[in-house]
């Protein structure tokens, strides 16, 4: 599933509920459309264990939970499952506007970095302030992510260095994951390419009470 | 999960790696320890090309239905994933499996367009297999191909083991079988070949030998095996009603052109254009009923989710129950919030009231294809629609909200002249006043005319395929007589360059010679020839010098009808003394009725089904 543009993935999801038989709610005008939203893009390559999607019903529908997350694994492609479908009565508590957070792990093959890859990273992010260039339509401006990581930790495992990361993301503030990436490649003076990493999206979080907690159990 | 051939580092460094990973939803998956008989089923265009076609769906779930046999379908990388291919010795693979095609029982091509020949060599080099007959190994697949361009297979029959001539269904399960046995008892794949000479449709190149006068005509064109038939017969499907036809299709992962479900209500057309290629090769007409297309409809709506269901033949408004039988799907779909697309309808006030009935979207811009502009030359070649109906149908459209329309014609048509061209001009000028001449409170308040040319190709198996083609000058200047004409803003004259379709012409009427062209224009690097910013000129200026083969004996030159031509041993139930006859009443501006209005005795009848009998019943 990981090669699965996002727009590929929203076409894939209307072709199964619609194969599913839910009683999706459509969009009303010229062009009726289902009415799902995926809660955050995911990038072409990346995998994840933790992504949401909201579907609206139609409002008679008596349809449980179950038997969603059943009918929509039924028809899903190999490489795509439900785990949990859950009734949110409340639009603000929807997936796409409650997203506060996102946690990732990347991992960097230990083969190709320096031995000093450990130390530059911690110092990376221990700097207190880090600046990244933002090439905009007409400008280029400097702008401070530092308050944008919310967590990160160094991991070294057998081949490779492992960057768990708790990252901003939502219509709120927001830091691309690739960005941050980019910038460590570039204070530890190295070519960053976009296709030696692997990247993997762990859930995805909301603020509630000054705290992130996974969407799952809002 | 399949492991993939590519490796992921790979992936995410190409366009659109979802191209080349497989399993989509409705894909076949197979144990390949189970099967008898591997078929990898190449389109030679990219994914999202290939998987828009109807008739590789068709085919790979009727394969696939055999429990022996696993059909894989492979497409040509795009140039970015070739480079990495050929850079990381990947050999050529198939979807499914992800296994090398190198390793199959059999590699078929369907051919669909003259100018993705290229790709079929590189296809076969990035295989791993060499691109000739002669010179594969006795371990390699067997090549074969077919499809509409297969009528003509002289071009490629140095590469291609065997081709199969009709419609798949009718009878490639008796190959298989024969494959089969001939698998169990070994054997080679010579033996193979002299099996297949058997079954009627099969015409294997290297059992025919062909010799050429001082001049470049065919001198003669002879079986050299005994069993080797004089004329090979075109298969087709005789009762569509009975024939296989897949209740889902695969849902491509990335969007290809036609991303909807595809009905097909019949198969050849009663119309006799006499350009037109595909309306004499699958002749006769033969109907689906009513019955059985709502139920395949319904069936492939559930099966794949999705919200659009288009009508694909060649004239949908000329199928006999048209108007009973969109009435009833109409209200099928309405039920289960789907949309209809109807494209290829006949413009006239039944038409336009369904569109008006069907339209949900903002009204699209409607289409005409009247393909000439003087009533002449439409009655040369057969086109039986007059101005008045072209006119009519405007207005219908113009009261009906349509603000928008899009004409289609052919330049470089027989006979065509200066005045013709200046026609198009016309009709579209007359097209412009019907607007302005209804109220303004009865249509919309701008008009936007869209008129578009190609280039005309001769084909094999029309009347026309005598005619000298244009050549590129010709073309460019009609073309700009045309453009400097149309003087009216709202008008908009959209043209092409004439360098592809020439080299079409060549290619569509080439012999066996015109191999060794294809060969070297790909070896100079000619590939992805249907796309504009791929096309590579100069590597086919390269292989002409090369091969000294001239493209205008093939393009520009006008045939006598006793001349050999290439593919005359290949028989399409259509006969030459009526393609002679047509061809005569074309110059002599005489049009011929269709097949429902009267049997112009083409000689498709022997087929036993279709029009040519539902009339006399």
């Amino acid at each position: 599933m990981k090669f699965i543009g996002h727009l590929d993935l929203l076409r894939l999801m209307q072709r199964c509920i619609k194969k599913a038989e839910l009683p999706v709610a459509y969009s009303k005008g010229f062009n009726p459309h289902q009415l799902i939203y995926i809660a955050l893009p995911l990038s072409l390559g990346a995998t994840s264990e933790g992504e949401y999607m909201d579907i609206e019903l139609t409002e008679d529908s008596l349809m449980t939970e179950t038997e969603i997350k059943d009918k929509l694994n039924a028809v899903f492609p190999a490489g795509l499952k439900v785990e949990k479908v859950s009734r949110v009565k409340d639009k603000a508590k929807s997936g796409m506007a409650a997203v506060d957070g996102a946690e990732y792990k990347v991992f960097i093959s230990k083969e190709k970095m320096p031995v000093y890859f450990n130390e530059k990273t911690e110092a990376f992010f221990e700097q207190k302030e880090i600046w990244i260039e933002k090439t905009g339509k007409k400008e280029t401006k400097k702008i401070n992510i530092k308050d944008k990581i919310y967590r990160y930790c160094v991991q070294e495992d057998k081949d490779f260095w492992i960057i768990h990361l708790l990252l901003a993301a939502g219509s709120k503030d927001n830091l691309k994951l690739e960005t941050l990436i980019e910038a460590l490649y570039q204070y530890i003076a190295l070519d960053y390419n976009g296709y030696d990493i692997d990247i993997h999206r762990v859930d995805i979080y909301s603020e509630v009470d000054n705290q992130l907690i996974p969407l799952s159990n809002l | 999960m399949t492991k993939l051939r590519i490796a992921d580092k790979i992936l995410k460094q190409v366009e659109k790696p979802a191209r080349y990973i497989g399993q989509e939803v409705n894909s076949v998956i197979k144990d390949k320890n189970k099967v008898d008989i591997r078929f990898a089923f190449c389109f030679p265009d990219v994914y999202e090309v290939g998987m828009s076609h109807l008739g590789m769906q068709i085919l790979y779930y009727f394969l696939n239905k055999r429990e022996d046999t696993y059909c894989e379908r492979v497409f040509a990388p795009w140039t970015d994933m070739e480079e990495k291919m050929r850079e990381n010795h990947i050999h050529l693979f198939a979807l499914e499996s992800q296994d090398e095609i190198k390793n199959f029982d059999f590699i078929g091509f369907t051919l669909q367009y003259e100018m993705s020949y290229t790709n079929i060599i590189n296809l076969l080099d990035l295989a791993g297999v060499s691109p000739w007959s002669k010179d594969r190994k006795e371990d390699d697949p067997i090549v074969c191909a077919g499809g509409p361009c297969a009528y003509n297979p002289e071009p490629l029959a140095d590469f291609i083991d065997f081709f199969y001539i009709g419609e798949g269904e009718a009878s490639l399960n008796q190959v298989l079988d024969i494959y089969k046995e001939h698998k169990k008892q070994g054997g080679t794949k010579e033996a193979f070949l002299e099996k297949l000479l058997d079954i009627e449709g099969i015409y294997v190149p290297r059992f025919y030998e062909v010799k050429y006068k001082d001049n470049g005509l065919i001198e003669s064109f002879t079986p050299i095996h005994k069993k080797a038939k004089a004329k090979i017969k075109k298969q087709l499907v005789k009762d569509l009603d009975d024939s296989y036809y897949p209740s889902k299709v695969i849902l491509p992962w990335i969007q290809t052109v036609h991303d909807r479900v595809n009905l097909e209500l019949f198969r050849g057309c009663i119309r006799g254009c006499r350009f037109c290629h595909a309306g004499f090769v699958y002749r006769p007409v033969r109907e689906k009923s009513k019955e059985i297309l709502i139920e395949q409809g319904k069936k492939l709506l559930k099966n794949t989710g999705y919200e659009e269901i288009s009508l694909s033949s060649l004239s949908t408004s000329d199928y006999s129950a048209f108007k009973e039988f969109s009435e009833e799907l109409l209200e099928t779909c309405q039920k289960a919030g789907v949309n209809i697309s109807l494209p290829s309808l006949r413009i006239d006030k039944f038409s336009i009231d369904l569109m008006n009935k069907i339209q949900t979207v903002r009204k699209s811009s409607l289409t005409f294809a009247p393909e000439a502009g003087s009533q002449r030359l439409r009655n040369v070649i057969n086109k039986r629609i007059t101005e008045e109906d072209i006119l009519k149908g405007s207005q219908f459209a113009f009261e009906g909200g349509w603000d928008r329309i899009k004409l289609y014609f052919m330049i470089g048509l027989p006979t065509e002249k200066e005045e013709d061209i200046l026609e198009i001009k016309e009709l579209a000028y007359k097209i412009l006043d019907t607007f302005y001449s209804i109220p303004k409170e009865k249509r919309a308040r701008n008009i936007k005319i869209v008129v578009s040319s190609s280039c005309f190709v001769p084909k094999p198996f029309t009347p026309f395929q005598w005619e000298p083609q244009c050549r590129y000058e010709e073309f460019m200047d009609r073309q700009n007589l045309l453009k400097k004409s149309i003087k009216r803003k709202e008008i908009q004259y959209n043209y092409h360059d004439a360098t592809i379709s020439s080299l079409e012409g060549l290619l569509s009427r080439g012999d066996r010679r015109v191999g060794q062209v294809i060969y070297y224009a790909w070896k100079y690097g000619a590939k992805f020839d249907s796309w504009t910013e791929k096309f590579n000129m100069a590597a086919w200026k390269k292989a002409f010098e090369l091969t000294n083969i001239d493209p205008a004996f093939y393009a520009n030159r006008k045939r006598a009808y006793d001349e050999i031509l290439p593919w005359d041993h290949i028989s399409i139930g259509v006969s030459k003394a009526f393609l002679i006859k047509e061809h005569q009443k074309a110059l002599d501006e005489k049009t011929t009725p269709n097949c429902r209005e009267k049997c112009a005795g083409c000689g498709a009848k022997i087929f036993e089904r279709g029009v040519c009998h539902e009339i006399q019943n």
